[in-house]
Parts: C-alpha cells; structure tokens; sequence
C-alpha cells in the first residue's frame, strides 16, 4: 500500500509538472465559471402556450442544442383565443393551479387530418432513428402506406394536440372537441414543471452580462446539454486528448536509462509497477473529472437553483474510457520508449473507433453492396476497439435522464441506437486487458 | 551467510557476444568489495543481474541468502546505478519520499530520516528545489541519499563519486566508512583505482566478462615481490637470459621514456619468496659483478589491474611504487 501511495503520489507529481495539465485545468475552472454564471429569466408562461397554439402546424426535428434538425410545415389556420384561467363552465378538474386555457378553433377542419397524417410521418421517423436517418419512401400498396392513409379518426385527433402540449413541456394537458362546433377545441394546460417549458425563459451567462431567449428549449434542456458538453465535448474529447498526452509519457520517461533502474532496484516487483502506475494515473483522472464535474453541478445548482448530480456520475464514464484507452498508449511506450508514438497509440485507438463508428453510420445510407463489402471488416475493426460512442451515449443518457422526462429526453438525444451493453462493456474491458497484458509482459521480461 | 553470492553466472547476448562468462564469487557481511573492470568489462551487468535488472544467462545469485530473482530480496538493497536519472518533477525530498516509499518506508518514518541524510550529504539548502536545476555533483549526492533512506544493509554503488569535487569526494568517503562502521555491506564499482584502494577491504577485477583475480588490496598488489637491483654497469643480453633461467624472471627497469642512467644499469625480477633475493645477489656476486643498490619495491594496484586486463595472471613488477 505504501508503495502504491508513492508511486500516486509521483503520479500526481509528474501531471502537476507538465504545462498541459495546468491547462486543462484552466479550461475546467472556466467551465465551472460559465456554469456558475448562469441566469434564467422566466417569460410569461402564457406566451409559451400562446406561441405553440399558434404553430401547431410546425414539426421540428429538433434534439435541443445537440443537433440542428429541421422543420417540416403543414398550413393550419387556426384561431387561438387569449390564454385565461380556467371557468366552472369549463368542467376542468380542481387542484391545479397553474392552469391556464386556450380554445382553439380551426377555420378549415380537414387541415387537422392532414396535420394528423403528417404527424404519423414524423412520430415513425422520430420511432426509426430519431429523424436522423434518411427520408424513406412509402411503397405504395405497402402496411406502412394503407396505415398513413387511413382516416384519422377523432382520438388521433385529440392525441396530436395533445402531443403538441406536452412535446412543448406543459404539464398536465388535457383536450377537449367541442361538441358544439366542429373543429373547435378546448386546450388547458398545466405549468407544474416550469423548468421544462420550451420557449419560456432567457438565458444569462457571464453573470448577467449576455443573454438570449431560449425559443425552442427548455431550461432543463438547456442545463442536460449544457451537462452533455461539459462531459462529452469537454472532458470526452479535449480531456481525453490532453490526459492521454500527459499520460502517455510517463512510461517512455520512466523506461529511460538510469531512471527505470532506480525503481526496480526496490523490492517492488515490475507488474506490480505497471499495475501500480496504471491504476494511479486512473485514479488521478477519476479524481479529475469528479472534481470538475462536481464543480460544475453545483455552479450550475447554485445559480439555477436546480440541483443536478447525474453529472458527477459521468465522471466514472470518462475515466472509463481514459482507462480503456491508456493501456494501448502505455504497451506501444514500453515498446518503443518513444513519447510520441505512445501519445499517437492511445489517442489513435480512440481516433479509430471515432472514425469507424461514423463511417459504419455512414454505410447505412450506401447501396446493398457496398454495405455487404465494407460492413463485416467495420464491425469486425469496431467489436475490438474500445468503445467510446457507446461511453459517451451512456453519458448523454444518464444527464437527460437527470434533467429530463423520456419524452425530451428522446427530443434531445434522438433514439438512441439499441447498445449490446454487455458485449461493449466486454470488448472494452477485453481491449483495456489485453494491452495491460501486454504492457505488463514486456516489462517483466525485458532487461534493463 | 554471505551477503552476496554469485555462483558461475554467465550472460550471453542474442548475437553469441558474452557479457558475463563462468563469474563465482562471493562477498561477506560488512564488507566493502571493489569491482574494478575497463568500459565493457561486464561491471555493471554484473550488479544489475544481483539485483534482477538484467536476467543471467546461466548461473545464480543471491542477496542476504534470498536469491536475487525474489522481491524480498531487495528489502535490505541500496543502488546507485552509473548516470542515474531522477524524475525531473521531483524535489529532493518528493524524489526520497518517494525512493522510500517503493521501499515500503511510511513517510513519516522517512521524513526525519531524510532531512538527516540531506544535512549529511550537503543538500539540505537544496531540499525544496526541482531536481532539473541540479549539476552532475548534487544529483550523485542526492543518489547517495537515495540509496540510504530506506537504511539497507547492501549497498550497490556504481561510481559514486563520479562528478564530485575532492572535497566532496572525501566527503563521500567519510560517508562510506561510515556505513562499513554501521556493519553495511558495499559493492563498490569504480574507476578510481586510488579510492578502491583506499576504501575497499576486497577488490575483483573483471575483464572481458571473466573475473580475473580476487583479493585484498594487499594481496593484489603484493602477490608478487619485485625487486629491483643497480649493479656497477648496464646488464647485458646473456646475463638477463641466466637470470631467466635460474629464477623464472629478469628484465630491465622501465625508465618511462625519460633517460635514466641508473634504470639502464637496474635488473628488475619477480621473485616468489622474499628470501629468494639472497640467491639472487649470490648469484650476481659468484659473476663478479659489483651490487650497487637493492630495493623492495611494492606493485600498485594499477599495476594489477593493468595486469589482468591486459591478460596476464600474477602482477609483474613492471609497475612504479612505493619501495619497501
């Protein structure tokens, strides 16, 4: 144990005397400070219900900040009265304050069919692949084509004003069809979760110094993809890049000619060094990322009010992934003693997953046989590499999943691709294993 | 129980070239034993294979009777190795802190012990400054405080005074009797024949991979008797051949390329016993030739080394020295 402390504590040591690591430090305070600096300033709510009443007719492939998507349009001209609080005549259920009520009337009610019809597009995309997959032509004849052409039927009707509520982050929302006039509806919304009204508040940062209104995002959403790029942007790639550099020379430094030899003149045996150094640079990313992220979640509480920890726990993921990918930059350092080349292994293993993972998303949309040509040497090059898209998913799933309901979360991340989470975390851990084995059997072998 | 053994170790290199061939030897507690060799004499691989740095070809070896291949063998082991790094990022102190925490020596048992051994080795002004900003001669004091903090009983020192000034170099002598006067065991390798000899209470000489000759300084450089004797006149081819013949060995004294009338009129011989000279000079004397000097002359320990590297067994008495 004393020996383990000593070689952490030379670890920390060597990180601490390198310019680099004091960078990504610097960078990390700053995004505690941006985190810290943030305000909201809540719109009025009747607004928000004002505007989505306004534009039932707009379908954004949105994920929040994450993605662009895009907007698909259908004209609807619908009257949409002044949002006011609910009447006895209205027959609404008692207890919830925040209610407020809109009636709106459709001048032209086929439109709404039409808004239906669309809305089953966009729902079966949405179900594919969070609309991130190409437009898929309907066979005509087919199941798919008879079910977005059939009759809309009035349920449907009343479940796609209803989705249109809630996607927008009212809560409860209930729909009422007039039975009076056709194509008149009755829309009382609830504002229970006002951190997860869309469009309804602007963001400050820089302490108040520059703001902007958020149109199409919740403040929750704001704060999970203010979450996501703080775990995976930052600390999921600049991070990794930088630790990887700073770590990746520890061995081909330590291996050098006078210096190895005083460390294994001491009655610590050469695995158990490897294992050692292996583990304390872990341990020092983990306590890294803890630290930055901690830092983050409660700048972000303390200025929002909202207290958010899944953040913290996305620190295990990044070390994960630092841990998966060091080994290959500590056996090429052991190897070829060369800083460069052991920076160029772990940072490459990473770069190469990155790679195959976009060009196997890349392929879905190639012919049949390009797909049958490239795919079994992508997913075989993939099944081996540690995966880091799968890392950075459970990320993005654990800090929507802290800030969001399922239904904005699948808004902001899209649908997830199904992960074999057993076979990812095996196959990382296999590669991490093998390259430790590996690193370890040429110390243990070789002369110094 | 000897505190080292090596018994018939050999290290050959992929390419057939041998590093070590057939070396026994063995060391005894609280001594001080000097490894003495030429660049490439197999020195340092020798230690490194004591302390499993390097793997023997064949043969084995043990430290404190655990043999060297065990950890725990290494518990009670100090090394200096020949152009030693320190991890730059450390301080002297972060640098022995940790040094003897890989020896399994809690901080605060080696906090004291390190501010004593700082004070002792000359850098206690220094404790708090970068490693990267030392010369050659603070980086060797701090590897001999490296070696001692986790108080070893089996000191490795290979040139530990190399870059020292002679001040610092007595210094270090000082500290070396110092460890022998504890009951430490020292494995000295060194190129500085005059502080084996005045340190060492054994000397080895290691050449081309085989251990040439072992002993003490003084059996080394007095295994063979060289006398010197001036006769009246130069001596001649017939006489220096007879001589040969009759005691086994007789050439004439070496003057070091500066004329010397009496080194031209000096016989130089190796003789086996002291009492040999006595036949010696009867014999000169039954050829009428007339005596002038006759003089005990002591081989130097460079001289011996000399010797076996240059291949040759007992020292000759081709050496300068001090005369008995």
């Amino acid at each position: 144990m004393i020996a383990f402390l000593a070689l952490l504590r030379d670890t920390v040591l060597e990180a601490r005397d390198k310019r680099v690591t004091w960078f990504l430090l610097l960078l990390g305070l700053l995004f505690v400070v941006l985190c810290g600096s943030i305000s909201f300033t809540a719109v009025d709510a009747d607004a928000a219900l004002t505007r989505v009443a306004g534009n039932l007719g707009e379908f954004r492939f949105s994920r929040g900040m994450l993605d662009g998507g895009f907007t698909s349009r259908t004209e609807v001209e619908v009257a949409v009265t002044a949002p006011r609080a609910p009447q006895p005549e209205d027959d609404l259920p008692l207890g919830i304050d925040s209610l407020r009520v809109v009636e709106l009337g459709f001048r032209r009610p086929e439109q709404l069919d039409e808004l239906a019809v669309t809305w089953r597009h966009f729902a079966a995309r949405l179900r594919r692949d969070g609309g991130r997959g190409p437009f898929v032509v309907v066979a005509p004849g087919s199941d798919e084509e008879r079910q977005f052409a059939a009759p809309v039927t009035a349920a449907e009707q009343l479940e796609l004003l209803e989705s249109r509520f809630l996607d927008a982050g009212f809560r409860p929302v209930l729909v009422r069809r007039s039975a009076e006039q056709p194509g008149r509806f009755l829309v009382a919304v609830g504002n229970e979760r006002p951190l997860a009204l869309r469009g309804a508040c602007t963001v400050a940062f820089g302490f108040g110094s520059w703001s902007t209104p958020l149109a199409e995002t919740s403040q929750a959403e704001f704060l999970a993809t203010l979450s996501v790029v703080v775990a995976d942007s930052f600390a999921g790639f600049i991070g990794i890049l930088v630790l990887l550099s700073v770590f990746a020379a520890a061995f081909p430094e330590l291996l050098q000619k006078g210096r190895f030899d005083l460390v294994l003149a001491r009655p610590i045996g050469r695995v158990r060094i490897v294992l050692f150094k292996y583990l304390g640079a872990v341990l020092l990313v983990l306590l890294l990322w803890t630290l930055l992220f901690a830092g983050c979640a409660v700048a972000m509480g303390l200025a929002t009010g909202y207290w958010k920890f899944r953040l913290v726990g996305c620190a295990m993921t990044c070390t994960l992934l630092f841990a998966a990918l060091y080994p290959a930059a500590m056996a090429v350092g052991i190897a070829t003693r060369h800083v460069t080349l052991s920076t160029l292994a772990g940072v490459g293993a990473w770069g190469l997953e990155r790679l195959i993972e976009t060009a196997r998303g890349v392929l879905q949309f190639a012919d049949a046989e390009a797909r049958a040509r490239w795919q079994p040497l992508l997913d075989g090059v993939h099944a081996v590499l540690p995966k880091a898209g799968e890392l950075a998913r459970l990320n993005q799933w654990l800090l929507a999943s802290d800030h969001l309901g399922a239904a904005s979360a699948s808004r902001l991340l899209g649908v997830v691709p199904e992960v074999d989470w057993a076979f990812a975390g095996g196959s990382t851990a296999g590669f991490a294993a093998v390259l430790l084995g590996l690193a370890c059997l040429l110390v243990a072998r070789r002369d110094f | 129980m000897a505190a080292i053994t090596i018994d018939a170790v050999s290290k050959s290199y992929r390419r057939g070239e041998f590093a070590l061939r057939d070396v026994t030897l063995e060391v005894a507690p609280g001594e001080i034993f000097g490894l003495l060799g030429p660049n490439g004499a197999g020195k340092t691989t020798l230690v490194k294979i004591l302390l499993d740095l390097v793997r023997p070809t064949r043969g084995t070896t043990s430290l404190l009777s655990l043999p060297s291949r065990q950890v725990a063998a290494r518990r009670r082991v100090g090394y200096l190795p020949e152009d030693h790094r320190f991890p730059e990022h450390h301080t002297p102190v972060s640098a022995l802190l940790f040094f003897a925490g890989l020896s399994g020596v809690a901080p605060a048992v080696a906090r004291p012990r390190i501010d004593a051994l700082l004070a002792q080795v000359g850098l206690a002004d220094a404790a708090g400054r970068k490693v990267r900003g030392f010369s050659k001669g603070m980086k060797q004091r701090l590897g001999l405080a490296q070696v001692l903090v986790a108080e070893p009983d089996l000191l490795f020192l290979d040139e530990p005074t190399d870059g020292i000034d002679p001040v610092g170099r007595a210094e270090i002598r000082g500290l070396l009797e110092q460890q022998r006067r504890a009951g430490r065991t020292i494995f000295l390798n060194s190129h500085l024949l005059s502080e084996v000899e005045q340190l060492c209470d054994r000397v080895g000489i290691l050449a081309r991979g085989e251990l040439k000759r072992v002993g003490s300084v003084r059996e080394l450089t007095q295994s063979a008797i060289c006398w010197a004797i001036t006769l009246s006149q130069p001596p001649g081819e017939a006489l220096l051949a007879e001589l040969v013949r009759a005691f086994g060995d007789a050439r004439r004294a070496v003057s070091d390329g500066i004329p010397d009338p009496e080194a031209a009129r000096t016989v130089e011989l190796s003789l086996a016993r002291d009492e040999a000279i006595d036949a010696v000079i009867d014999f000169l004397r039954a050829r009428e030739l007339s005596i002038r000097g006759v003089a005990r002359k002591r081989t130097s320990l460079e001289a011996a080394f000399l010797d076996s590297v240059a291949g040759g067994g007992a020292a000759p008495g081709a050496a300068a020295g001090a005369t008995a």
